[in-house]
């Protein structure tokens, strides 16, 4: 994930509740300095002290990569998760002291794409949110197909749809409406990359639906939200130092 | 003599594999000379590839042999060039009506797989994603880094550049973007001391 990378300390400016499930939080630097630049679909790993326990729960940027002022995060609650997002959604004030590392991107966009095409499930929103600042400032070639559950449950459906009305496409659960993916990866012109973010279901059924359309692999590319199950726990001794 | 193993090189000397089919509903095979026993073997090991096949041919002094046996696997579309310059216009409308999933591949001598390859980059599709089989003459496409004109089909080591004269020595240091190897002048410190050539892997 980003295991060594440099560290930041920040104040939380904002918190506001997107919906029912998503909070938005914003960060600056708590030296005053500004951050640094990141490149859209990076993630930034929050340093959580939860009482004794330290959490470690990574992000996607959400903010314009270019804005050095402040860092903004989705976070949506998972009352079935490891319990980051709770702490997140019941702790976490503005005023707030915290960590974070230093931007990593696992997520980049390909820039010798000649069109991006972008899917997401629910929260995996937030890389491409970055993404489409970046795009949009280079006029970069776009199209974002968005699944979420209900209207009410739509983060940031509203500033998309109303910013990029012919880029951006809405498909809500409840109203049954689906991504017809077949018919879109088929008629992408040559030189597109598609990107998913989303649970794993999703990302399954687009990178197989690609491969079987004969889709490079170089060409697809895919971002879990869900942290992966941690390892178990192992010491490690230091042969130089002879410390364990 | 129609497959031949390049010996191991630097990292720069492109690596050329085996075709074979790969899902997909439109397929772009371009092949010169002996690279139709290639194309003949995708549509052996998939007889149904060539019916969603655009194949475009360059003889190269073969007569109509190749050309009739591909005629004869009942491809989409077959057109048969003259040369790979004649072809380029039709090559690049096949790749800006395409879509993803296109599947290209490239059989024959490296200067037209290199070509070729230039094309789809250009067009968007990663050249990971390109399937290339060497076929026939071991000639190379060289451009001489002096002049930095193109000699096509360098058979010889030194040769004579086409453009300005000088003799090259020829590398195995390649330009994708050129599609070409690098030709270097072979007597610059003792103009006239050049070596008897000697034909490619000989």
């Amino acid at each position: 994930m980003s295991a060594g990378t440099e560290k930041i300390a920040v104040t939380v400016t904002d918190v506001v509740a997107v919906n029912d499930l998503v909070k938005r939080f914003r960060f600056v630097r708590s030296d005053g300095g500004p951050l640094p630049t990141f490149s859209g679909g990076a993630h930034t790993v929050i340093e959580m002290k939860d009482g004794d326990v330290t959490r470690l729960n990574p992000y996607s940027l959400m903010s314009d990569p270019r804005d050095q002022n402040a860092y903004t995060i989705s976070v949506r609650r998972d009352d079935q998760g490891r319990g980051g997002s709770l702490f997140m959604h019941r702790n976490v004030k503005p005023g707030d002291q915290m960590v974070l590392s230093y931007p990593v991107n696992l997520f980049s966009l390909d820039l010798r794409a000649k069109k991006h095409l972008m899917l997401a499930g629910g929260i995996g929103i937030t890389p491409f949110l970055a993404q489409i600042k970046q795009l949009s400032a280079m006029n970069g070639r776009f199209e974002l197909h968005y699944s979420v559950r209900t209207k009410a449950l739509g983060s940031y459906v509203d500033e998309l749809t109303g910013k990029h009305p012919e880029h951006v496409h809405i498909y809500y659960d409840d109203q049954k409406q689906a991504i017809d993916l077949e018919h879109l990866l088929d008629g992408q012109p040559l030189g597109t990359h598609v990107y998913v973010c989303g649970p794993k279901g999703m990302i399954n059924w687009v990178l197989d639906t690609a491969k079987r359309l004969g889709w490079p692999d170089e060409a697809v590319h895919s971002e879990e939200f869900l942290a992966p199950q941690s390892g178990k726990p192992f010491e490690v001794y230091l042969a130089q130092s002879k410390r364990l | 003599m129609s497959k031949f193993t390049f010996p191991e090189s630097i990292k720069s000397r492109p690596v050329y594999g085996t075709l074979e089919p790969r899902p997909g509903k439109a397929h772009l095979m371009i092949a010169d000379a002996e690279g139709a026993d290639a194309l003949m073997d995708v549509a052996k090991a998939d007889p149904g590839v060539m019916a969603k096949a655009h194949v475009i041919y360059i003889p190269k002094g073969t007569g109509t042999k190749y050309s009739d046996d591909l005629a004869a696997l009942k491809p989409a579309i077959l057109h048969v060039s003259p040369s790979y310059g004649a072809s380029v216009p039709r090559l690049r409308r096949i790749l800006s009506d395409a879509h993803m999933g296109l599947q290209i591949y490239l059989a024959g001598t490296e200067g037209l797989m290199g070509q070729a390859m230039q094309e789809a980059v250009s067009a968007g599709i990663p050249h990971s994603a390109i399937q290339t089989e060497h076929r026939g003459s071991v000639a190379r496409r060289m451009q001489c880094v002096h002049c930095k004109g193109i000699t096509e089909d360098v058979m010889t080591d030194p040769f004579v550049c086409s453009h300005c004269g000088l003799n090259l020595f020829v590398r195995d240091h390649y330009s994708r973007r050129l599609a070409a190897f690098q030709g270097v002048c072979i007597d610059a410190e003792d103009p006239g001391e050049v070596p008897e050539p000697v034909e490619l892997y000989k």
